[in-house]
């Protein structure tokens, strides 16, 4: 069975559409063709696109857990599984506002024991800062300095923690707390 | 059913079997249109925030585009004369462009003036390069844009949508999409693209069409300020 084919375009120095004539048929087949193909070809090179960026942009080996957040302090651990000997700058951020940042070097033999990291130094722990009377919430990002370190990001590290201050355990917070180390916008 | 019933049927049927295929050509060409445009697209707003400094990533749609245009091109038999390569019609095509030319160049010198961009720095129109490369660079992205857009864009236009603004309008739309979110870039595009694209329907040169490209370019850069035209820069790059 022959291809089918289509009328080829029309000369641009006749009048109307209608009025003309095709110059010659051409094979249309091979043109639905060529452009499904050009489509895939397309689609796989944005999702790769898209999949390295994300691998080189995040890390999706960190693991770890925000253990306990209070008026005091803040623990938990960080692993990077793809280097378990590694180890993970973290940065707290209370309300969603920088509070500090340290690496995850203290001894939590528990994530040893759990087969999380070839050695125990993977624990972290904030002072939490002077914060006003209320509930707040705590936050632990892994932070992950990517290819050529051209982008860094953060990644949370387990749940956030909720916790309140009262009003006896409250410190007057700083009034640069709400402005150094935070995100501009 | 007698002979001349079946002549009938048989006209009928010859008659619909030629207005499904024309309606099938119009598809596949704005299908072909479409394609172009999504590469285009890929291009200007998937690489540079996707493959950071691995740009020459940016080839692979480039290069698909084209095949795709020059494939096309050979399957329908289009020649380079009828593309608008040719020099026969070089005056006419001149003639048609000289008068929206002239009067764009005059709105855009009164804008200039109005605006205090006579006055700026002309490197720093040019995104901070040599004004050197505006010539020669200038004519050369010319007759590849003017082709993309008139010998592809526009005849597949034509074929979609017949001669006349519709086509027209189509092909202005996509040279103004393709410098999104350029706001005065898109304007200009817009305007340009309205006028190239009708005067390749009458006067199909591709040459000419380059050279009032590059032509216009120039007088965008020289009278437009800085700030307003951001470099030239489109797609995703705008923002960088």
């Amino acid at each position: 069975m022959g291809r089918r084919t289509l009328a080829a375009p029309f000369s641009c120095e006749k009048s109307k559409l209608s009025q003309q004539r095709p110059v010659e048929p051409f094979d249309a087949a091979r043109l639905t063709n060529f452009l499904i193909a050009k489509s895939i070809a397309e689609a796989l090179l944005v999702g790769a696109l898209a999949v390295a960026f994300y691998l080189m942009a995040f890390n999706p080996f960190f693991r770890g857990a925000l253990d306990e957040a209070t008026p005091q302090h803040v623990y938990g651990w960080a692993v990077d599984e793809a280097a378990p000997a590694a180890r993970v700058e973290v940065q707290l951020y209370i309300d969603g506002r920088f509070s500090g940042a340290t690496t995850a070097d203290l001894a939590r033999p528990d994530v040893l024991a759990a087969g999380r990291a070839a050695d125990e130094l993977h624990g972290f722990s904030f002072n939490t800062p002077a914060l006003n009377p209320g509930e707040h919430e705590a936050r632990v990002y892994a932070v992950y300095a990517g290819r050529n370190a051209t982008r860094r990001t953060l990644q949370q590290i387990g749940y956030s923690i909720k916790f309140v201050v009262a009003a006896n355990e409250a410190k007057s917070a700083p009034a640069s707390m709400s402005t150094v180390g935070a995100v501009k916008p | 059913m007698s002979s001349t019933q079946q002549q009938q049927n048989g006209a009928a049927q010859q008659s619909g079997a030629a207005r499904a295929s024309i309606i099938e050509g119009r598809r596949l060409a704005l299908w072909e249109i479409a394609s172009i445009v999504s590469s285009a697209l890929i291009a200007e707003w998937t690489i540079l925030p996707f493959a950071g400094q691995e740009k020459w990533i940016g080839a692979i749609p480039v290069l698909l585009a084209f095949t795709l245009m020059f494939y096309s091109q050979r399957l329908r038999k289009e020649n380079a004369r009828e593309l608008g390569w040719r020099f026969d019609n070089f005056l006419k095509a001149a003639r048609l462009l000289a008068l929206p030319m002239i009067l764009t160049s005059v709105l855009l010198v009164i804008v200039g003036w109005l605006t205090n961009g006579l006055n700026n720095n002309l490197l720093a129109r040019a995104g901070g390069r040599s004004l050197m490369w505006l010539p020669a660079w200038g004519i050369l992205w010319g007759l590849l844009q003017q082709h993309v857009l008139q010998a592809f864009v526009n005849r597949r236009a034509q074929v979609a949508m017949g001669r006349g603004w519709p086509s027209v309008l189509l092909v202005a739309a996509v040279f103004a999409v393709l410098h999104f979110p350029n706001p005065w870039l898109s304007l200009a595009t817009f305007a340009g693209g309205v006028i190239w694209a009708w005067v390749y329907q009458r006067a199909p040169n591709i040459p000419a069409l380059a050279l009032s490209h590059s032509l216009m370019t120039l007088v965008l850069i020289w009278t437009l300020p800085a700030t307003a035209l951001s470099g030239l820069r489109v797609g995703f790059n705008y923002f960088a």
